[in-house]
């Protein structure tokens, strides 16, 4: 064997077979590993996402107040109007696909159902009720607002290209049941689930110490019954009193709103950032 | 060959094993939330459990429950809930961690619970209070307070002290007083009540007029300016010795300033024909000049660590506030907006001044930032607004405001919510001072 001034590295298991049984091992090796990341790469469901803390809740509490429609006919009455409304409704909203991907099964805790009076069930019921956006319309008007306010609509126009083209034809048409619509049900889903997180939200700046460039990340799984199945933390903001707010809010919320009935999905992830800059100037 | 395509091959692997991670762990869509619904904090205080369960013992715990929520509530960040909402009674169900179900709190919004027993035997009062976290369901703190029934404030207040120090980290102002000043006819008194209001103490019997009161920092001493001697003057009086030092120089004395945990104050005297702050013992000998122009320097006020004093000046043609900072002798002017910026009150936290200003005519509260960035205005539309001065934890101001008509003290968060009517008494009330806060 010629020695040209190069090491040589006998593999383990293959001794005396010289470089080139060795460069074509590697070769070997190198092609397999491509294409295990390339499958990686491809195959959808791998993002998996950083859990810190509250890795598994589901604690029944008292029935959600009933309400005067049944589940999924609300959403009925809203795909009805924003198909009417031409195809801008779909163009406003973030078009981002929850990812699908295999979770680890939630645990169950079964707790004792909370008993208590029926009038003060009754003052519970109708204080949501009361709290509860009352007209479709005006729900959708609210969504639609806050949609255009946030940066999911920027991002949600830049994929508009590849995801919508079937959206717009679909929602337009008056027919069209696809992905896209699905899409847009899911949006007007998640920013309903968001505005009741909000309005469970108390923060107070004297015991979070007033910091205004805190934020802290969290995504939760929803059920088709409206339970929660999963809460984590994405990134936290390193201030214990916002995270602990923040996971607080959506614990108060739950149960959330069965999913519309055109919402076929096992589970819905609904992505938060709570900061609260608007408070102070 | 065969070397280029492998060096081709090693670029591509680590170019993947770089780019992997981002397309894999792309991040989520996040829906904003800035704007929480709720700025105070839920919190159920059930009456407390009368753990014999007789009728005086009951009577007491409703008025121990009370004065707790209402102490409790005074701070501005914790929402104390209507008994009514409550779906659980303590005084059947238990008091500890083992005997609540703290879903009935949690159902209902509380993030927080209070729970209490008293047990009275004879003259004394036993009273076990216990503060939860209700979604964690843990106690956050509890304890255990024995007295006579006319301590029951005193132990609720330390229980609150207990309370905010667990929440925020700081003692709060439970054991804090106001020193204000109260007008009768032509004359003017310092008075002194609890940082509530409550039992409020007239300090000063000098048939005169008496105001600018100043705390020192042990909360022993009150510095003062007064007309006794016909012009103003300065006197530094003990709540606990009857000696009472003056500062009656030549001239006028006036708006005296302790320094923070120094036996030193800051104050105005003309006896050199101009008008400079000086630094003074606490029995009125002259150390130092603390400033050097000609005009008016008045109304100072020190920064908690005692490194820079603020205080107001006419030297550049109208009375606004200007820093003084001692490392490097650098005198800043802070206030540019309008021509009458006066009453400086530099925060606990030190990150900030609240002072009086005149905008439109009207005497209103700002909150500045002592780089001069952040200006705030807290008071509006609710007629003169004067003399403010931060709460010992930085997270309440009292002032004085006519919007009733005649003057009197008030309170508001350091952010001007929650402003609200401090005590109620004949005459007029002015200047009020918050002192430090002080164990007891």
């Amino acid at each position: 064997m010629k020695n040209n001034g190069k090491a040589i590295v006998h593999l383990p298991g293959m001794p005396g077979k010289g470089p080139r049984t060795m460069y074509a091992s590697f070769t070997v090796s190198v092609i397999c590993h491509l294409l295990f990341l390339t499958v990686l790469i491809f195959v959808p469901g791998l993002k998996i996402p950083k859990r810190t803390s509250h890795s598994v809740i589901h604690v029944n509490m008292v029935a959600r107040p009933a309400k005067g429609t049944p589940a999924g006919t609300r959403y009925r009455a809203v795909l009805k109007k924003s198909a009417a409304k031409t195809k801008k409704t779909s163009e406003g909203v973030s078009l981002k696909t929850v990812s699908a991907a295999p979770k680890k099964k939630a645990k169950s805790i079964n707790k004792k159902p909370v008993t208590h009076s029926k009038s003060t069930i009754e003052e519970l019921k109708n204080e949501a009720e009361a709290s509860r956006p009352g007209d479709v319309t005006d729900a959708i008007e609210r969504i639609k607002n806050q949609v255009n306010e946030t940066d999911a609509r920027r991002r949600s126009v830049e994929n508009s290209d590849k995801e919508l083209a079937g959206v717009e034809d679909g929602v337009a048409g008056g027919s069209g049941t696809g992905a896209g619509l699905s899409v847009d049900i899911l949006t007007l889903y998640t920013y309903e689930i968001k505005d009741l997180v909000q309005q469970n939200w108390a923060y107070s700046e004297q015991l979070a110490d007033a910091k205004s460039d805190l934020q802290t990340f969290l995504v939760f799984e929803v059920l088709p019954n409206g339970e929660i199945r999963d809460i984590w933390f994405t990134e936290k903001s390193g201030n214990r009193y916002l995270d602990e707010s923040a996971y607080k809010a959506v614990i108060k919320s739950k149960p959330f709103p069965p999913h519309p009935v055109e919402l076929s999905r096992p589970v819905v992830e609904v992505p938060l950032r709570f900061s609260p800059e608007g408070l102070l100037d | 060959m065969f070397k280029n395509r492998f060096k081709t091959l090693i670029c591509f692997t680590v170019a993947l094993v770089f780019i992997l991670p981002d397309l894999c762990c792309a991040d989520y869509d996040y829906i904003d939330i800035n704007s929480p619904s709720m700025r105070k904090i839920p919190l159920a205080i059930p009456v407390f459990k009368s753990i014999a369960s007789n009728s005086t013992e009951a009577r007491f715990s409703k008025k121990a429950s009370d004065l707790l929520a209402e102490t409790l509530d005074f701070t501005g960040y914790l929402n104390i809930q209507d008994r009514k909402a409550f779906l659980s009674d303590p005084q059947k169900d238990g008091i500890t961690t083992q005997s609540i179900n703290f879903q009935n709190w949690t159902v209902i919004g509380s993030e927080l619970l209070i729970t209490g027993g008293v047990l009275m035997k004879g003259g004394t009062v036993q009273m076990e209070l216990r503060l939860f976290d209700t979604f964690k369901g843990t106690l956050i703190v509890g304890k255990r307070y024995k007295g006579g029934m006319i301590h029951q404030r005193q132990m609720i207040r330390r229980f609150c002290s207990e309370v905010i120090y667990h929440l925020t980290g700081n003692k709060g102002f439970f054991n804090s007083k106001i020193a204000f000043v109260s007008r009768n006819s032509k004359r003017k008194e310092i008075y002194v009540c609890d940082f509530d209001g409550y039992g409020s103490k007239r300090f000063t019997f000098i048939n005169s007029i008496s105001f600018f009161p100043s705390w020192s920092s042990d909360g022993n001493r009150l510095a003062y300016t007064s007309y006794k001697n016909g012009k103003p003057d300065i006197y530094i009086q003990s709540f606990t010795e009857k000696q009472i030092y003056q500062i009656n120089k030549k001239g006028i004395n006036m708006t005296p300033s302790w320094a923070p945990n120094t036996d030193a104050l800051a104050a105005t005297l003309s006896f050199s024909g101009d008008q400079e702050i000086y630094l003074l013992t606490g029995k009125g000998k002259v150390i130092k000049k603390l400033t050097n122009n000609r005009g008016i320097d008045i109304s100072p006020t020190w920064s908690p660590d005692g490194k820079r004093l603020a205080f107001v000046s006419d030297r550049a043609g109208s009375p606004q506030i200007f820093t003084k900072d001692f490392r490097t002798s650098r005198v800043k002017r802070l206030t540019f907006k309008g021509k009458y910026n006066t009453q400086p009150s530099w925060s606990p936290k030190g990150d900030k001044l609240a002072y009086t200003g005149r905008g439109n005519g009207n005497l209103n509260i700002y909150v500045i930032g002592v780089d001069g960035k952040g200006l705030a205005q807290l008071t509006q539309n609710s007629g003169s607004n004067e003399s403010p001065t931060w709460s010992p934890d930085g997270s309440l101001i009292a002032f004085s405001s006519t919007r009733e008509g005649p003057s009197r003290i008030y309170v508001m968060t350091a952010y001007g919510t929650d402003q609200r009517r401090l005590l109620a008494m004949p005459g007029e009330q002015t200047n009020p001072k918050w002192s430090p806060e002080v164990n007891n």
